[in-house]
């Protein structure tokens, strides 16, 4: 369970996150959605205590994430694809995060087989493609068996074997009645994974619904979301117009 | 739980797991030993009556431990600034949510490896420099010994725990590298606190070697020479000229001697 009440933080001038407040519930799967810069980011690393809110609260299964005395055992978290040091191989990097616990070695390994890499697990992760590295974080967020799982942008350059694979296990920890949030940018996928969403646009609070409310009336849920962050996008793409000119 | 003890595994885990860390302490050994005994051989082959005059057998043996600083130095930036610019850190603070515990165990494994590491190559190039240089060394059971390679180890490992706090107050490897390089080698300049730090560049601490040593040498330890300790008690008058017979050369090579 992850409790976000009045959670605000400033970068400067700049609020990243202004008043959020939601509840991700256990036993299903939340998708995490919004355009690039809504926050979704930044949310993610207050979850975690890897920076500090300018104002309000979050709370993992009940407590602050960095009150926890085992903190991977309560949350796996995957926030990037490779934050790995590039010269450890795959089981050393996963074996020096597990001793943090006093995990073993042979929970590594099962973490290992679980994401597929027993294969390359004695290879340098530098050498790792994106896919490769998006499944050694989430063997790395699975290392603590945890209730609460979050991951960003998992299926960031998985193939489809892999996309699958995160799909099954995502469902079946939500099954299992952990927490699972998952940050996504692929409509079409999220659509086939989660069962309620949280929508954010420029840093607040859009929606926070079920996806069959959303897609009532035989809508995508792609073009629910385009509809709901119609005035929040603030990267776009300039139209055919702009990019043709040059050929005018 | 995450404990002070596990997160020092952990962090031992990722000093012997990565290449840069053995190629660093491989390069140090290589400073330290190496150089050493091929200074102490060189002295000796080409030895003459004028050698005498501004010789120094410890610091001669250990002039590599100059070199070494750097090795060492690079490494504790490294042990810390690399997390930054991988994103590591980011894994590492979800593990261990409060800094202090990382930072004291990075710190701690780095120094004890580096004393270690260190202690073994300055007895290496201090042991078998005295040897080559035969006639011109001293004995291993010379009083000097023991505080000349403790001194030497001791600063080193020094060295490896600035390495660390720097590489984690600048987060980048380039800066972390420029800045412990700035201030080994460039900070301690003439006046400046640091150079109490630097065994190769202190001012002679004036006190005359114990009643054993050799004429014409005047061995001073290293550590004798950071520390200026006024125990001097055995030699009359020793603490009081403890401390006047500064400013007389400086280098490495010669730093500690006082004729």
């Amino acid at each position: 369970m992850i409790e976000v009440r009045g959670l605000t933080k400033f970068y400067g001038e700049q609020a990243a996150v202004s008043d959020l407040s939601f509840t991700v519930r256990p036993g299903i799967v939340t998708g995490f959605l919004g355009p690039n810069g809504a926050g979704k980011s930044t949310t993610m690393r207050l979850i975690l205590g890897l920076d500090s809110p300018s104002a309000g609260s979050v709370r993992v299964n009940g407590r602050r994430y960095a009150d926890h005395p085992a903190p991977l055992r309560e949350v796996g978290a995957l926030l990037e694809a490779k934050a790995v040091h590039p010269g450890r191989s795959a089981r050393n990097h996963l074996l020096a995060l597990a001793a943090t616990h006093g995990i073993g070695a042979r929970r590594v390994d099962q973490v290992l087989g679980l994401a597929g890499l027993r294969d390359v697990a004695g290879k340098r992760a530098g050498g790792f493609s994106l896919g490769m590295g998006q499944r050694l974080g989430i063997a790395a967020a699975l290392l603590g068996d945890p209730g609460t799982v979050i991951l960003d942008e998992p299926v960031n350059g998985l193939d489809p074997e892999g996309v699958r694979w995160v799909r099954t296990l995502l469902r079946g920890l939500a099954a299992e009645g952990r927490t699972v949030f998952l940050s996504s940018h692929l409509m079409g996928e999220l659509a086939q994974t989660v069962s309620h969403v949280i929508v954010l646009g420029k840093g607040r609070l859009i929606a926070d619904t079920s996806v069959a409310g959303l897609v009532a009336g035989g809508r995508s849920l792609e073009e629910a979301f385009m509809e709901l962050t119609a005035g929040a996008v603030e990267y776009q793409a300039e139209g055919s117009q702009a990019w043709s000119r040059r050929a005018r | 739980m995450v404990t002070q003890g596990k997160v020092i595994r952990s962090e031992w885990i990722k000093l012997r797991s990565v290449r840069s860390s053995w190629l660093m302490l491989g390069a140090t050994v290589l400073g330290i030993a190496g150089v050493g005994l091929l200074v102490a051989y060189a002295t000796k082959a080409h030895w003459s009556a004028s050698s005498a005059t501004d010789f120094n057998p410890v610091n001669q043996t250990l002039i590599g431990v100059n070199l070494a600083e750097l090795t060492i130095g690079v490494l504790g930036v490294l042990v810390a600034s690399g997390e930054y610019a991988t994103g590591m850190i980011r894994a590492t603070f979800t593990a261990v949510p409060r800094r202090l515990p990382v930072l004291v165990a990075k710190a701690g494994v780095l120094a004890a490896v580096t004393f270690a590491v260190c202690l073994a190559a300055v007895l290496i190039a201090f042991v078998g420099g005295q040897a080559l240089l035969g006639p011109h060394g001293l004995g291993i059971g010379h009083p000097e010994t023991a505080q000349a390679v403790l001194g030497a180890t001791l600063y080193l490992t020094g060295v490896s725990v600035l390495g660390v706090a720097l590489g984690f107050l600048i987060r980048s490897t380039a800066g972390g590298i420029a800045t412990v390089i700035g201030v080994l080698f460039v900070l301690v300049g003439a006046g400046n606190p640091v150079v109490l730090m630097r065994p190769g560049r202190i001012r002679g601490s004036g006190r005359r070697a114990g009643p054993a040593a050799e004429p014409g040498h005047q061995p001073l330890g290293l550590a004798r020479a950071q520390v200026r300790r006024a125990d001097s008690g055995g030699v009359p008058g020793a603490a009081g000229r403890c401390c006047n017979g500064r400013g007389t050369r400086s280098g490495p090579a010669a730093g500690a001697v006082r004729r």
